[in-house]
């Protein structure tokens, strides 16, 4: 159990401060996560928000067959897709067109990605399918297994064993194009 | 980007935020809920009137009495001995002592007891309740009335009285001829008709009966008239006195 999920334990006991612990675990990764998908800081901080709020709102809907990292990056997730297929919907502007506060989304990936290797990592993630590029982040950032993946983007461990073969695959192809050839398999 | 302070007064901010909208919404719910029960409940009520009438109708059958036959009232729930025929006897004067099946055998006979409640409520304009027990089968007639100075009421309808009683009429003043459209000739001249004073503590109930007479069972019987009435046919117009203010239950046993 990690710091942010014996925190929630204790605001569900009644320490209020417990929550803080909460944030302060996830707070980053979550964005940082988030604004992969919606590529708008302003709008994954958003999204981030919610999905705490949501702890706060429906404690009971946290079951104890996931970790409480899972559940959140599960919920941000859902609540990230909801928002860009409702601005495709509205005519709104697509994802891929908005722009981040360069300055900002620097300073998180410095919080979230320690190490040059990794954040040319997580570069190259950028330029391949978004689901692959989902996957491998969860597993080689945020450290999750395969059945934590599985219930972040609700599908079954075998769907994600396979994404990641075919995710690993496709980074290969980028990661060969950009020169970079130390990486593990 | 906010910092950390920031964003977590954000959240919670947020949580509060969502959870009074929650609430909000099942404040809504509850209350479009209770509309929709009163909804429902009303409806009940409206479309379950006539039941309850029914209902009403059939206690105050059973508190009905006799004052010459207690049987009459004990019986009116019992629908084995309604399907037997009962054996009908008299004593010297006429009354039958075995009326069972008289009340019992008609209960079930809804068509026709809405048949004699027509008839009786467009002839009596001043009963609010209608009721006539008939066996058709036997042909026996009990009747309960009330009245007082404010209403005539003719309790407890039931049975079938088919085409045999053809009208009842309550007159409760001597205007009744003109607001029962009772012609002054069908009347027998042995017959004195009654004068006001008569109405102060009394009424009169008309029942013409399609059929021949045989048995009078009721001490306030004042007379019984053969006459033509309607078609051809010849009908009985029994005449009764009845006290006000008081129920009176007489039966009729025509063949």
């Amino acid at each position: 159990m990690d710091i942010g999920e014996s925190g929630y334990r204790r605001y569900l006991d009644g320490d209020q401060s417990g929550f803080d612990d909460v944030m302060n675990a996830y707070h980053d990764n979550l964005i940082y996560f988030v604004d992969d998908l919606v590529h708008n800081l302003t709008v994954a901080e958003d999204i981030a928000a919610d999905s705490f709020a949501e702890l706060i709102i429906h404690p009971k809907r946290f079951k104890a067959d996931s970790s409480l990292k899972t559940y959140l990056f599960s919920v941000a997730r859902h609540k990230a897709l909801d928002y860009i297929r409702a601005e495709a919907h509205h005519g709104g502007v697509g994802y891929d067109e908005t722009l981040d506060d360069e300055a900002d989304t620097t300073s998180l990936e410095n919080s979230v990605i320690h190490d040059e290797r990794s954040r040319r990592l997580h570069a190259a993630l950028t330029q391949i399918n978004k689901e692959y590029a989902t996957v491998l982040y969860l597993m080689y950032f945020e450290g999750m297994d395969v059945r934590e993946v599985a219930m972040v983007i609700k599908k079954n461990s075998r769907q994600v064993t396979n994404l990641i073969y075919r995710a690993k695959a496709a980074l290969k192809v980028v990661l060969e194009r950009e020169g970079l050839t130390d990486y593990d398999e | 980007m906010m910092n950390s302070e920031e964003f977590r007064r954000s959240v919670y901010e947020r949580a509060a935020e969502y959870k009074a909208e929650r609430q909000r919404k099942q404040r809504t719910a509850v209350k479009y809920a209770s509309v929709c029960v009163c909804f429902c409940v009303l409806v009940g009520i409206i479309a379950g009137r006539p039941l309850i009438r029914d209902s009403v109708n059939e206690t105050l059958i059973s508190g009905t009495t006799s004052p010459s036959d207690s049987t009459v009232a004990s019986t009116v729930a019992d629908t084995t001995s309604a399907q037997t025929t009962p054996a009908v006897t008299t004593d010297a004067t006429g009354v039958i002592a075995t009326t069972d099946a008289i009340i019992a055998v008609t209960t079930s006979d809804t068509a026709a007891r809405t048949t004699a409640g027509t008839q009786a409520t467009t002839t009596s304009q001043t009963a609010e309740e209608h009721n006539v027990y008939v066996d058709d089968s036997e042909l026996k007639y009990a009747i309960t009335f009330y009245g007082n100075d404010d209403e005539i009421a003719i309790l407890s309808t039931l049975g079938s009285v088919g085409s045999r009683i053809e009208r009842i009429a309550v007159a409760d003043s001597d205007e009744y001829m003109s607001r029962f459209g009772l012609d002054v000739s069908m009347i027998s001249a042995g017959y004195d008709l009654p004068d006001e004073a008569f109405f102060d503590s009394q009424y009169l109930v008309f029942i013409y009966v399609r059929g021949v007479q045989s048995n009078v069972l009721h001490d306030e019987l004042i007379d019984i008239w053969t006459l033509t009435y309607g078609a051809d046919d010849e009908v009985n117009l029994y005449l009764y006195k009845v006290p006000r203010g008081s129920y009176t239950t007489f039966r009729l046993d025509v063949e």
